[in-house]
């Protein structure tokens, strides 16, 4: 019986003591370097950053104060059988979170085609190299279902239709259009001149796919990018929009609408997976409790892809514009 | 291809086996008679199961099953013989029967619980029943002994599982529990043969199903006969109280959280029962949620009704019964989300013995389930998860003179799920689907043989619930060898398939609800294999030990697509995994101490998208010990310790601000549209402290005149062990489970 107790004593004296345990939600520092290039094929100036991965003390990353971002690193792009080498650059931009001025490296003249290979090395102050490599999309040969009109004319049904649906697709990707991992960013714009004391300045007016309520307003909702080559705009909307240029403006004549247009942005195949898994996220479409970590540099974070640029000019029927009291320079 | 093969050679030896069953029915007694009979409790009339009933001088006898029946075949006729019957906690009784040539004998027999006589408990069937009973990874689970162990804020069905080995629980403020290495949802979980899909009140802190309701539980960690099926890992049986036959009754209890009453009594030819629950006080849940008031709202409710006709249908036993649960959490804040879930079942169940050692019950069901996730004008997405089962089934068991039984049924399903999932811009994406699953089981009781034991059974699914036409054998074998008194030795394997399976993160700490789908058709249902061995020693009629060991393989585990990028990608992807350990338990139960010590060593490894990993709830070494002491003249007390070393985390490495891309058409954005991101260690390579915890109990029953009173003073994790529960990065503090808690619990009986 003694011995019992004793027994007894040592367990209650051990459990008692260890009460509490510690243990380590941190674990060692995974020091990485974070490279973003997102090559633009509108511009001749390519642009890219590079941050560090950090530590807080508190598990909260937003009371970092640091800014992580990495100065005199080397970035060498490789494309079409030359070196673009990128430089140091301090943008006349904020960055809001940190409050310092943007520092990001640029190269100019370096315009981005379709269907290419870019390589990138980057050799960091220390040394340490990270390197991607992405390929541009064959934009050139995309092509679209029109020619589109607003209002879209069904001939089959004979009647107007109260929607126009834009369609666009690139035959190399056409054998499984739904399992191409590609993205498509929509864009449809009325360019147009207004006259101001007599001089006329060139407007563009984006046009959303949608109005929503949001307290007592209506707030416009632009096209989000999209897996497929589909968008669909309402004749109604356009309306909308058309309106919306000389809202506050009784003098209509004032307005010349020189083209309404559609442009696609299409991410190459690094940058279209990388968009997709946060919108995949962030809409709600997966149950997974964090967005995927996906990057596509080789020793470090970051994303290197790169998009295109297609448009289409889009017709507008006289008797629809005359509803808006504008003038058309390519009147039908 | 594996699967096949080892189907074959599962036909082969099971033939060999019923040729051997044969052999030995070749020499059965002719001329004889038969005894079968319902043993019930006196005081409430309802069923007692797993009663042992026997003949001394023939040394003979059966155990009653779930529903109270028995029957002893093969008895020389023409002559009166004493059977003696007897049960835990009640006292033993024996009475003459007169056995008649070639004819059955029905008795009816009414034990005296215990408590109403004080005192002189036999135990000794509890060892006839092991040594006779195919009873591998299985457990009989009493209400006494949820009741007389310490308790949360009140006695629960499901929580008392996790102190059963091999049992991981999900922790302090869940109920939830994984089975030998099993997720969640791999647990059956039967009310009176239907399922209940969602068992789960107040965030997954207590079950739906009031123990006062409950009249027995089979629990199986694995091996499960032919009978059951849908599930990779265990089952738990309940089967409701029948309702007092002879007096009405009621009762009423009062915790800290809840209020309850139960009413029974009886009706022309049969009986009913119906019973209540309700929570009236969030104070005790901020206990469970680390001091934070959530507004959980919830009731359950369920009844039954016998009817058995003495002229009509004398043999036969007809019962309709139901359940409702409802769970609500509004926090009456347009901007935080509500929440709602329901279980709903309504069911007939006829059982029939007839004059023959046959008994067939006929079972039909309805369960609908429910969850609703709105999010308001918060942020929080839409969800809205249903499930409709309509289940018709036939079962049938045939005695053979020798005890064999011969044992096969039907089943019919129908399912309907649906699961809505809204997106950003406010569609309803619909992931559900139905399906008809037909299944038909046989097994064979081979229990003639003096010291080996065998239930070899298979399902045979001629149309699956996610693809129609497709077929799948469940072959099943279940074997016991009684090398001496002392030493049994038993084995079991099985193949199992799943087809409705739960949607959600595994790493989600505490899920509200977990949606319920089909397997869909871009993925194979999940099936496991297990392999089960272990043995019983006997070493007095007191003592008891029991050793298992088990290795369990799921092949098409579905696991959540870590890898979806694009909406298109697939939400659910094929894994695989695999678990092994041994258990290994000592128990004493000797008036007036009921005491259990167990120790589990247990691995289990999930293999999804190429990366092995240990699942959150993989828990090396788990030690549980409880023992209840009667102190006499009404009072108990008990405890109960449980260890746990710990189990898998993934550590936090670092964060770096992400570029998030919104609109590509504003090249500002790629300057200034960054979001930090947690890069996270190796998937749960890092072990959380170990757990353990200390709960006491104290109760005294009381009686004045016909009132019964019951009062119940529980201390909960009585040395403040601080056992980590998770880590909340928004306020970087580590939130605990269960602190030290003393509850008081009263009930009331009329």
């Amino acid at each position: 019986m003694k011995k019992f107790l004793y027994y007894i004593a040592v367990f209650l004296t051990v459990i008692t003591i260890s009460c509490n345990e510690d243990f380590s939600v941190r674990g060692p520092f995974d020091d990485e370097y974070v490279f973003d290039c997102i090559l633009r094929c509108d511009t001749t100036t390519q642009f890219a950053t590079i941050s560090r991965t950090y530590e807080v003390a508190n598990f909260n990353p937003l009371t970092n104060t640091v800014n992580p971002v990495v100065k005199n690193a080397k970035i060498k792009l490789f494309y079409k059988g030359s070196v673009y080498t990128m430089r140091d650059t301090v943008l006349p931009l904020t960055d809001p979170h940190y409050n310092t001025p943007v520092s990001c490296y640029c190269v100019k003249n370096m315009q981005i085609d379709a269907g290419q290979t870019i390589d990138a090395e980057v050799t960091m102050p220390d040394g340490k190299v990270i390197t991607a490599s992405t390929k541009t999309l064959p934009a050139n040969e995309a092509q679209y279902e029109g020619p589109y009109t607003i209002p879209e004319f069904d001939p089959h049904k004979a009647l107007w239709l109260d929607h126009v649906t834009f369609m666009w697709m690139l035959p190399s990707y056409m054998k499984d259009p739904y399992s191409a991992k590609l993205y498509y960013a929509p864009q449809l714009t009325i360019e147009y001149y207004k006259k101001e004391n007599g001089n006329s300045i060139l407007m563009k007016k984006i046009v959303p796919d949608d109005y929503i309520v949001s307290g007592d307003k209506l707030v416009p909702h632009y096209p989000e990018p999209r897996h497929v080559g589909i968008c669909t705009y309402d004749t109604a909307i356009v309306g909308r929009a058309m309106r919306e240029i000389s809202e506050n403006d009784s003098n209509k004549s004032n307005y010349l609408i020189i083209k309404v247009f559609l442009t696609v942005l299409m991410f190459d195949e690094n940058l279209a997976p990388y968009y997709a898994a946060d919108q995949t996220f962030d809409s709600g479409a997966s149950l997974n409790l964090s967005p995927p970590d996906l990057s596509s540099i080789n020793g470090g974070k970051g994303i290197f892809g790169s998009f295109m640029k297609i448009t289409k000019n889009v017709n507008l029927y006289d008797w629809f514009l005359d509803r808006f009291g504008y003038q058309y320079a390519n009147a039908n | 291809m594996q699967i096949k093969k080892i189907t074959s050679l599962f036909f082969l030896f099971s033939g060999f086996l019923f040729s051997q069953s044969e052999l030995s029915t070749g020499t059965e007694i002719q001329n004889s008679g038969a005894i079968k009979g319902i043993v019930r409790d006196s005081s409430t009339t309802e069923v007692l199961p797993y009663a042992s009933v026997s003949i001394p001088e023939l040394k003979i006898g059966a155990y009653t099953d779930n529903r109270g029946y028995f029957i002893i075949q093969s008895i020389p006729e023409k002559r009166k013989y004493r059977i003696s019957v007897s049960c835990v906690g009640y006292s033993s009784y024996s009475k003459y029967v007169y056995v008649k040539e070639n004819e059955i004998t029905n008795v009816e027999i009414y034990l005296t619980p215990i408590d109403i006589e004080m005192k002189t408990i036999i135990k000794t069937e509890k060892r006839e029943k092991s040594i006779d009973q195919l009873s591998i990874s299985q457990k009989n689970i009493s209400i006494k002994d949820i009741t007389d162990l310490p308790k949360g804020v009140e006695a629960d069905v499901l929580r008392a599982l996790q102190l059963q080995p091999g049992v991981q629980s999900a922790g302090d403020v869940s109920a939830r529990y994984y089975v030998r290495g099993g997720s969640n949802n791999e647990n059956l979980i039967l009310f009176n043969d239907a399922p209940i899909y969602n068992p789960f009140h107040a965030l997954g802190i207590f079950s739906v199903i009031d123990p006062e309701t409950v009249n027995s539980i089979d629990f199986y960690k694995g091996g499960f006969g032919a009978q059951y099926g849908g599930r990779l890992s265990s089952v738990m049986n309940i089967v409701t109280k029948d309702g007092n036959q002879n007096n009405f009754a009621g009762s009423a209890s009062i915790s800290q959280l809840t209020a309850k009453a139960m009413f029974q009594g009886p009706i022309p030819n049969g009986s009913f029962i119906v019973s209540g629950r309700a929570s009236y006080s969030n104070a005790i849940l901020k206990k469970f949620l680390n001091n934070n008031t959530v507004p959980i709202d919830f009731y359950d409710m369920s009844f039954k009704l016998n009817y058995s006709d003495p002229e009509f249908a004398p043999t036969s036993k007809f019962s309709i019964f139901g359940f409702n649960s409802q769970d609500k959490i509004d926090y009456m804040n347009q901007l935080q989300p509500t929440y709602n879930w329901s279980n709903s079942i309504i069911g007939g169940n006829w059982f029939h013995t007839g004059d023959s050692p046959l008994f067939s019950e006929v079972t039909f069901y309805y369960c609908r389930f429910t969850g609703e996730q709105s999010p308001n004008l918060g942020s929080t997405r839409y969800m809205k998860n249903e499930v409709k089962d309509i289940t018709g089934k036939v079962d049938v068991h045939y005695i053979y003179e020798n005890n064999n039984e011969l044992y096969g049924g039907l089943k019919i399903t129908d399912i309907y799920t649906a699961l809505f999932l809204s997106d950003s811009q406010g569609f309803l994406n619909d992931l559900g689907s139905r399906g008809s699953n037909i299944v038909v089981y046989t097994g064979y009781k081979l229990l003639c043989i003096n010291n080996l034991k065998a239930d070899i059974g298979t399902r045979i699914n001629l149309s699956g619930l996610a693809r129609w036409g497709s077929k799948f054998l469940e072959p099943r074998i279940n074997l016991k060898y009684n090398v001496n008194p002392v030493l049994s030795l038993k084995a079991a394997w099985g193949i199992y398939q799943q087809e409705l399976i739960t949607m959600s993160d595994e790493n989600e700490i505490n899920t509200i609800f977990e949606p319920w789908i089909i397997v869909p058709d871009y993925i194979n249902p999940p099936n496991s294999i297990h392999y089960i061995g272990g043995f019983d020693i006997y070493l007095d009629e007191n003592t008891f030990i029991d050793a298992e060991g088990y290795f369990k393989i799921t092949n098409n585990l579905a696991a959540l697509n870590k890898e979806k990028y694009f909406p298109t990608d697939r939400d659910l992807v094929s894994g695989s995994g695999k678990s092994y350990g041994g258990e290994l338990s000592f128990s004493y139960n000797k008036e007036p101490v009921n005491l259990m010590l167990s120790y589990s060593y247990s691995w289990t490894i999930k293999k999804v998208l190429e990366l092995e990993y240990y699942p959150r709830y993989d828990c090396r070494n788990a030690i549980k010990f409880d023992v209840i002491f009667d102190l006499g003249s009404g009072w108990s007390t008990s405890a109960m310790w449980i260890y746990g070393s710990g189990t898998p985390y993934t550590q936090i490495d670092g964060y770096y601000d992400k570029l998030k891309l919104y609109n590509l058409f504003d090249p500002s954005e790629f300057f200034l549209s960054h979001s930090p991101y947690q890069l996270n260690g190796d998937l749960n390579t890092q072990r959380l402290p170990d757990y353990h915890r200390l709960d006491l109990n104290l109760s005294k029953k009381l009686k004045l005149g016909s009132l019964k009173l019951d009062f119940d003073l529980n201390v909960i994790n009585v040395y403040n062990r601080k056992n980590f529960f998770y880590f909340d990065t928004n306020t970087a503090e580590r939130v605990n489970m269960l602190p030290f808690l003393p509850t008081l619990n009263v009930r009331m009986e009329l």
